[in-house]
């Protein structure tokens, strides 16, 4: 090698060792500056249908406290919300769009509680952990991997909770309800989706309660209103042609539907006191209707508990700890508890909900 | 000697080629963003949150985010239409790195940010106008007001008297609305009494109608006029399900509606179009006035009756 070639040679090696120390500077620069912010939890949150009033009131919940604790953990909580519009399709795909866009955690309020194993399935793969809530999947399913959850209240208990109400005011106020003054209980139930597993647990249960106690009980007629405000009032209009007023209990799967048949009774302008209307989830509307007395009673859904317990499940799982320090878990559920709200416990629990929100 | 020092060259050349090789592989590693990195962040502060009057922009947002692979931040200070919790917002997001800005400011005095040029990424404002060269996607308030003053008129002599609210005095769009209605209902020599939230009520009884350009206090107002058995005729805008109740009861005369998605969607797209340095978006929300009658006009079904987006 001569001198020229050994001079050429050294000077190569030193561009070249120049440019790929250059290139990596820059590159780390511009990848600190990209970084720069608190770290970042990205949550995908995928709801079976935005129509429905609790799920969106849920979901407006969790988007407000985990806005309150970015500042309290020091990190920054996105949130990207998806509407399944009631189809186990449409979210299957939605699903697996938040899993390639690397999202940290998944939360998810399932169309159809028999297709979470594929979901369970694509988040393990993807190292996501998986949170349901508010529609319950099938055990088997959640039991697949240590990392799928679920949170939300018993449905048996919701039902029979709803049975408690009526009960109580078939006891106590047995001249008002017993309209025909038969001794006989005159119901008609609006269902939710046909199938879903709510559906049938609480039109089970609402009725086997007040039958257990021993009060004889007719059903007039039932059906489905897909937990559907609009639907249940369609309902509600022909069985009130069919039956008027020998209705004397109206079941509903949920309040929306309750507050349909609300909506009937004052379109055809029927004269207080309506027939007892009991419905579920204790929505801000449903509410004000127990408060004035239209509504008897609801069960309380504790949305806001439901929201609360998914953010503080998420921040365990994100920072990787062990949520059972934090919750009693059970099959790798959360449960938690529905509570009935009638006009006597109306004030009460308005006072204690001002009180948590100021 | 020479060839020593040959054969030590030929071992450095090697060992340099080794070492680059090595830091090529690691530059790759590092140079190769996340997906998650990838993506442009973008923070919507709301001056309030109400499903019913934001929700549909709010769709549009999203849409626009998905279709430009963007992120979004939704944030909406804890006192609904708080200036002082909206201009810390919005420092706050600036400073943890957001790449562009979607504001709905809740007074002027967060308005006065943009004057300022305190903001340092691209942004948008929706409802209220900055002075500065910062692009605003909302109906044109000139025309909202003149719609609503000439509805009234149709229905109205000008023996009436109008009641014009102002629900949020320090907030410049509806402050807009509300002056072109006051023009408009001036020419044609109404009579006309303004309110803010504090005094309306006791002005309620000496008029005939209201004029109040905002969605979430006229929901809130149709359910006092409800509550108190009030039959004063309302025009307002907005196309919530409140307000198409009111329509469809006649409890609202006339109301001024627009495409609140593609508002939405635009203001997304303009920011992204920014950020990726693309052609940004030039079109506006045209606005409708809308009776009970005409309610089911197609046109009108697509905003008042969106079919899933």
């Amino acid at each position: 090698m001569n001198r020229k070639t050994r001079k050429f040679c050294f000077l190569l090696v030193i561009s070249l060792v120049i440019l790929v120390l250059f290139s990596l500077f820059a590159i780390l620069t511009a990848k600190m500056k990209k970084n720069q912010g608190p770290p970042t939890l990205r949550i995908g949150v995928a709801m079976y249908s935005q129509e429905d009033t609790f799920i969106r009131s849920l979901v407006q919940n969790f988007e407000q406290m985990a806005q309150q604790r970015e500042s309290q953990e020091g990190i920054r909580i996105n949130i990207n919300l998806v509407d399944g519009k009631s189809s186990q399709l449409i979210q299957n795909e939605q699903i697996e769009h938040l899993i390639t866009l690397d999202y940290d955690i998944l939360c998810v309020n399932i169309v159809d509680r028999t297709a979470a194993s594929t979901l369970i399935d694509q988040a393990r793969q993807a190292e996501i952990p998986i949170i349901f809530f508010n529609r319950q999947p099938v055990m088997e399913d959640l039991m697949r991997w240590e990392y799928a959850y679920y949170v939300g209240a018993p449905a048996e208990q919701s039902g029979s909770l709803q049975g408690q109400i009526a009960l109580d005011l078939w006891n106590d106020q047995r001249e008002r309800i017993d309209i025909n003054g038969d001794g006989v209980l005159q119901y008609v139930i609006l269902e939710g989706e046909p199938g879903h597993q709510d559906t049938l647990i609480r039109t089970e249960k609402c009725i086997q309660l007040v039958t257990d106690a021993g009060v004889r009980a007719e059903k007039l007629i039932s059906d489905t209103a897909n937990w559907n405000r609009e639907q249940a009032a369609a309902k509600m209009t022909s069985w009130w042609q069919e039956f008027g007023s020998q209705i004397e209990v109206v079941f509903a799967n949920n309040d929306d539907m309750a507050l349909g048949v609300l909506d009937v009774m004052q379109q055809l302008q029927v004269e207080p006191p309506y027939p007892v209307i009991i419905g579920v989830d204790a929505t801000s509307e449903a509410l004000e209707a127990v408060a004035n007395g239209t509504m008897s009673g609801t069960v309380l859904n504790d949305g806001v508990g439901i929201a609360q317990t998914m953010l503080e499940l998420s921040l365990s799982l994100y920072y990787q700890q062990d949520p059972a320090q934090k919750f009693t878990i059970e099959n790798q559920s959360i449960w938690l508890p529905y509570r009935p709200i009638t006009q006597k416990e109306i004030e009460q629990f308005l006072t204690q909900q001002e009180n948590a929100a100021s | 000697m020479k060839r020593k020092l040959s054969n030590f060259m030929q071992l450095g050349i090697v060992a340099a080629l080794g070492i680059s090789v090595l830091l090529s592989i690691f530059i790759q590693e590092v140079s190769f963003p996340t997906v998650s990195e990838n993506r442009m962040e973008i923070s919507v502060i709301f001056r309030e949150w109400n499903s019913s009057t934001w929700g549909e922009i709010r769709l549009g947002m999203e849409k626009a985010a998905s279709d430009y692979q963007a992120e979004l931040r939704f944030l909406t200070p804890q006192e609904a239409n708080s200036p002082s919790e909206q201009q810390h917002l919005i420092e706050q997001e600036i400073k943890n790195g957001a790449n562009g800005l979607v504001v709905i400011p809740a007074a002027e005095q967060v308005l006065q940010l943009f004057s300022d040029n305190k903001i340092t990424v691209p942004s948008v404002t929706i409802e209220s106008h900055s002075d500065e060269q910062i692009p605003c996607f909302t109906p044109d308030s000139e025309k909202v007001g003149q719609l609503l003053a000439q509805a009234a008129a149709e229905d109205f002599t000008n023996q009436a008297t109008a009641l014009l609210i102002n629900p949020l005095p320090d907030n410049t769009g509806i402050q807009e609305r509300l002056e072109s209605v006051q023009k408009y209902l001036i020419e044609d020599h109404f009579s006309i009494l303004s309110a803010t939230s504090d005094n309306w009520t006791e002005l309620l009884p000496q008029s005939d109608f209201v004029i109040l350009p905002e969605t979430t206090s006229a929901v809130w107002l149709l359910s006092f006029l409800e509550e108190e058995q009030l039959a004063i005729p309302l025009y307002t805008v907005g196309y919530s399900q409140e307000i198409i109740n009111g329509l469809e009861n006649e409890s609202i005369r006339a109301a001024v509606i627009w495409n609140g998605y593609g508002e939405g969607y635009l203001a997304v797209q303009q920011i992204a179009s920014k950020l990726l340095k693309t052609p940004p978006p030039e079109s506006q929300p045209a606005v409708i006035l809308v009776r009970k009658e005409d309610m089911y006009e197609p046109e009108n079904q697509k905003i008042l009756f969106p079919i899933g987006h």
